[in-house]
Parts: C-alpha cells; sequence; structure tokens
C-alpha cells in the first residue's frame, strides 16, 4: 500500500495542477491525502478548494486543521487510507466470489461476516505500507514546522508498531536550490533526528504542489538519490511555466 | 468513504434487527464516539447500552474483539447480548448491545466522593486489566471518560475501540495516556501500555499534574520522569508514589504483579500512618537488636561465670 500525505498551508502557483498530478499518483496506485494546516492567516476559498479537489482526484481525504492537532489527522488519515484500501480489495474480492455486482458487508450473516472482518483487521495489521510525506517548505509554513516535525514523529511511532513492513520517507517542496521537490528523510523504518528535518527554508519559495506531487510518485518508483529532485521531463510542467507567465497561477503567491 | 449523514433514533423509536428480529425500545443518547453513537434501550423490560456504527467493519472488528474477551468464564461473560443490523432510510446500519452499566464517569465520582475511592476504583479495573491481559487482548484506550464507577466504587471499563490484540499495534488510543506520547516506549500492544495509561489515569484522576497535560508541551520535555515529578509534589498521590513509579516506567512484569502491589498498598496506607508508622517500626527493631545484644552478654557472662 502506497500513500502519500501532502501537508500545506496555500495554493500552488507553479508548474502541473496539483490536481492533475493527484489523479496520476492514484493511477500509479498511490493514495493522496491533504491536510491543509490553518494557523496564522486564511488558507482562502481558492486554498480550501484546491486542498478537496487534489484529494478528490488522489482518491484520499481532505482536513483542515490547526497546527495543534496536525500529529493526530496524520495519524488518523494513514490509518483510515490503510482500512479504505484493505476494504476495497476485501471487497473486489468478495463481488468476484459471490457474482453479484455490489456486496456491503451488510449483506453477509453475521457469522460470515465476523470471520471476514477478522481477516481484514489481519491484512490492515500486516500488510506492507509505503507513506511519503509530502511537506510545503514555503515560507509561510514556516511557523507550522515544529508541528510538522511532531507529526513525522508520531506517525514514524504508529508504523513501527504495525506487524507488517513499514516505511517513511519525508520530502519538502520546494527544495533549497530552487528544484521543485527534495528528499529530507529517505524512505527508512526508523526515524534519524527529526530536529535535522526543513532546517533550510527558502524564504523566496514558490509553491510547486503539482510537480511535487510528480516527484513524489517516480520517488516511489525506485529514485533513491536523496538529492534535490528537479521536475525536468515531468509531464506538463514546461506548459505548467508558460501558464505561470500568462498568469494562471501565479495570482495566489502564497 | 465517510458517510454524510448517520442514523438519529429518538427516544421512543423501536430498532429492529434484520437478522435476529430482537425489538429494542431507545430510551436515548448516552454518549458518541468518532465512530458512533450508544444508546439506552430497553426490551422486554431490561435495560440495555446499544451501539450504532457508521461502518459495519469497524463494528465487526469491535464485536469480534468482544466476543473473545468475553467468552467462557470471568467477569466479563455474558456482557456481549446482541449483534446484528437495522435498515435506517434504505441503508443497514450495524449494531451491537451490552449490559447497561450505571454509572458516574471515574473523575465524575471521585470528584464527589472524594479521592480515597481511588484505592478501590483502581483495583478493579486492575482486576479487570489482568483478566484481559490474560485473553491476550489489551484495552488500549484506557482513559477517565471510559471508566465507569457505580455505587461503592465498582469501576467498570467501557467503550472497547482501543482493545487490541497482544502483540499488534494499539488501534486506539488518547495522546496524553499514551505511552509512545510520553517517550516512555512503543504503541505496541503489551500489558505494560496499559499500566502506563492506568498510572495517567491515576494522576488525572487525583487532578495532580495538570501543567503537564495541557496541549503545546514541547515533545523534548515529555517524559514519564516529568509525571512523576508532578506526582511527587501533589499530596495526594503521596501513598500511590511506589505504585505510580513502576506504573509509569514499566516497572511491572504483568498487570498480575501490579494488582497485587497495588492491593498490598492499600493495607499499608490504611492501617498505619505513613510516618509513625516507619518510626514505629525502626523502633521495634532498634529494640530487637538492642535485646539479643544484651541476651547474648548475659549468656556470655553466665558462662563465663561457669567456666
Amino acid at each position: 500500500m502506497k500513500q502519500i500525505i501532502l501537508i500545506t498551508d496555500g495554493c500552488s502557483n507553479v508548474g502541473v495542477s496539483p490536481v492533475v498530478a493527484a489523479a496520476h499518483a492514484l493511477s500509479e496506485g498511490i493514495t493522496v491525502n491533504v491536510v491543509g494546516v490553518v494557523d496564522q492567516g486564511e488558507i482562502g476559498e481558492l486554498g480550501s478548494e484546491e486542498i478537496r479537489e487534489i484529494a478528490r482526484a488522489g482518491g484520499g481525504l481532505s482536513r483542515m486543521v490547526g497546527a495543534a492537532n496536525l500529529s493526530q489527522t496524520v495519524q488518523m488519515m494513514t490509518r483510515k487510507t490503510v482500512s479504505h484500501t484493505i476494504r476495497q480489495v476485501v471487497g473486489a474480492e468478495l463481488k468476484a466470489i459471490m457474482g453479484q455486482e455490489s456486496v456491503e458487508l451488510t449483506d453477509l450473516p453475521p457469522d460470515k461476516r465476523a470471520r471476514i472482518v477478522h481477516v481484514i483487521d489481519e491484512m490492515e495489521e500486516t500488510a506492507p505500507l509505503e507513506v511519503a510525506l509530502l511537506v510545503d517548505a514555503s515560507a509561510s509554513m514556516k511557523p507550522k514546522l515544529a508541528a510538522v516535525r511532531e507529526a513525522v514523529r508520531d506517525l514514524m511511532k504508529s508504523l513501527e508498531a504495525r506487524s507488517g513492513q513499514s516505511r517513511l520517507a519525508v520530502l519538502r517542496f520546494p527544495g533549497t536550490g530552487g528544484e521543485e521537490a527534495r528528499v529530507e528523510q529517505a524512505w527508512s523504518n526508523r526515524l534519524a533526528k527529526v530536529g535535522e528535518l526543513f532546517y533550510n527554508i527558502n524564504m523566496k519559495g514558490t509553491t510547486p504542489t503539482g510537480p511535487a506531487i510528480l516527484r513524489t510518485v517516480s520517488y516511489f518508483a525506485g529514485e533513491e538519490r536523496t538529492d534535490g529532485l528537479s521536475a525536468e521531463g515531468a509531464p506538463g510542467s514546461s506548459a505548467a511555466r508558460r501558464q505561470t507567465k500568462d498568469g494562471i497561477w501565479s495570482d495566489y503567491v502564497v | 468513504m465517510t458517510t454524510s449523514y448517520k442514523p438519529e433514533p429518538v427516544a421512543g423509536s423501536v430498532l429492529t434487527g434484520k437478522w435476529k428480529g430482537r425489538s429494542y425500545r431507545v430510551i436515548g443518547k448516552l454518549g458518541e464516539g468518532a465512530n458512533g453513537a450508544v444508546y439506552l434501550v430497553v426490551r422486554e423490560g431490561r435495560r440495555y447500552a446499544l451501539k450504532i456504527g457508521l461502518d459495519p467493519a469497524d463494528v465487526q472488528s469491535e464485536v469480534n474483539a468482544l466476543t473473545a474477551i468475553t467468552a467462557g468464564e470471568g467477569p466479563l461473560a455474558g456482557f456481549l447480548i446482541d449483534t446484528d443490523d437495522f435498515i435506517w432510510r434504505r441503508t443497514s446500519y450495524s449494531f451491537y448491545v451490552m449490559k447497561y452499566v450505571e454509572g458516574k464517569q471515574s473523575s465524575q465520582f471521585l470528584h464527589k466522593e472524594g479521592p480515597e475511592w481511588l484505592s478501590v476504583i483502581g483495583l478493579k479495573l486492575l482486576a479487570q486489566l489482568t483478566h484481559l491481559h490474560a485473553r491476550g487482548w489489551v484495552f488500549g484506550d484506557l482513559k477517565t471518560e471510559n471508566v465507569l464507577v457505580s455505587a461503592f466504587g465498582d469501576a467498570h471499563l467501557v467503550d472497547f475501540g482501543g482493545l487490541s490484540p497482544i502483540g499488534r499495534s494499539v488501534k486506539q488510543f488518547t495522546e496524553i495516556y499514551d505511552r509512545s506520547y510520553w517517550n516512555a516506549g512503543t504503541r505496541t500492544a503489551d500489558p505494560g501500555y496499559d499500566l502506563f495509561a492506568f498510572g495517567v489515569l491515576c494522576l488525572r484522576l487525583l487532578n495532580a499534574g495538570e501543567e503537564c497535560f495541557r496541549p503545546g508541551l514541547l515533545p523534548q520535555n515529555r517524559c514519564p520522569e516529568l509525571l512523576l515529578r508532578a506526582a511527587e509534589t501533589a499530596p495526594a498521590c503521596r501513598s500511590y508514589l511506589p505504585c505510580l513509579r513502576r506504573l509509569l516506567t514499566g516497572g511491572y512484569s504483568s498487570s498480575r504483579e501490579a494488582y497485587e502491589d497495588w492491593k498490598a498498598g492499600i493495607y499499608t496506607r490504611y492501617t498505619r500512618p505513613h510516618k509513625s508508622g516507619s518510626a514505629l517500626g525502626f523502633g521495634f527493631k532498634t529494640g530487637l537488636a538492642v535485646s539479643a545484644v544484651l541476651f547474648l552478654s548475659v549468656v556470655y557472662l553466665y558462662l563465663r561465670d561457669l567456666l
């Protein structure tokens, strides 16, 4: 099971639409969840609409929360997405076995249901899980990064407790040198020093959410480099840059 | 993934199970959680607690766990009464029926009846945890809200959404009771996880360490020592300190051991005063030693005279 959890506080303003990128991720079997962090200032109607749309396109959940609730939200999303993924798989199997268009658990008599849910619980606990946290590190996120570090740490603790193989990566966007995304913490099942995450925030940074999602998708596919990732060659990126010049995205500088 | 509306049965409405056909008349709502609501219901003149869940898989998962811990002999035998679905606006919702526990939420009980009731309540809870652990399960989400206390300190665990098999990850927890939140261990279900949460529960019930439980405590400052220091400075905690220390630092190898220690604590706590008790012990031992020395010297002198 593969998940991206995007943590942001505003609109993307560079590159391919993040909604398109999220749909692409889902087609690669990666669920995209989005958390909008809304402590200082407003996230705006457009920002919240984009957050909902990214999650919808990525088959995941979206939530708007204050920094204090970030850890719990990330935790809950991960768990719910795991459940959802497993239940979809089991549901599809049931349909195939029973030869019906749709099978709800409540269509099954209690004793059969008990056995199926036992299998579901087992799979939720033991299936391999990969979670990539993709963190908006633009200037406005700076006051919230302590909460993000804490959420990373907290999620890692929950993943460590799972029986199944679990690993976590942390990516930020934009990178320090202007790249669209950068790996802060490579795939790991154990966390190194959280304090070192997001050390260098680029004050003039743009918010290339779409390209960053695409880079994360290719990181899942096995780009193990831990240096900066650039989005050259990512579908739609050159067209998107032209859009910036035309002012379609550039209105929403965070 | 989410349900846009949820069933809200009002007082007087009747829920009928679609598999077994048993009917329950709703009296009122007892409480609501993240994944469902619990109602007080009546069937054939007897009162029960009925939980309606939003997700049938979540309900079934809880029912599976409850079945495992209530089967056969034990303090929870007969706790789970019925499980079924009812249809509301053409959608099936799962529910299960439990024994109705009439009582106050633990913190309210202690506030009203006095902190000395903690010794009884604590012992009852440790007994229930010992039973769960022996069955291979961990309660998980132990907190003041999930403990109901009836007359004379009869404490019961309620809300079994956190039940997790030992060795697996804890299914549901609350931050300030979470061992991992306090950097005191993993989030893996083992008896020590519940015992840690029980330690925090004691602090909460004795109103100790309020400042530790405020949001915004820096992660690097969260440690069991902080909780222990809070316990040491709270007079209400004094007689529980030896137990609290072991609860919060993983000092018990089993819940049975914690139970025995808690029980032993009750008698030392109430049968002799804290300070004069130890002074008496000291005086008694000294007296014993002095009389032994005197006796030996008498024997020595007597023998010397004989020779």
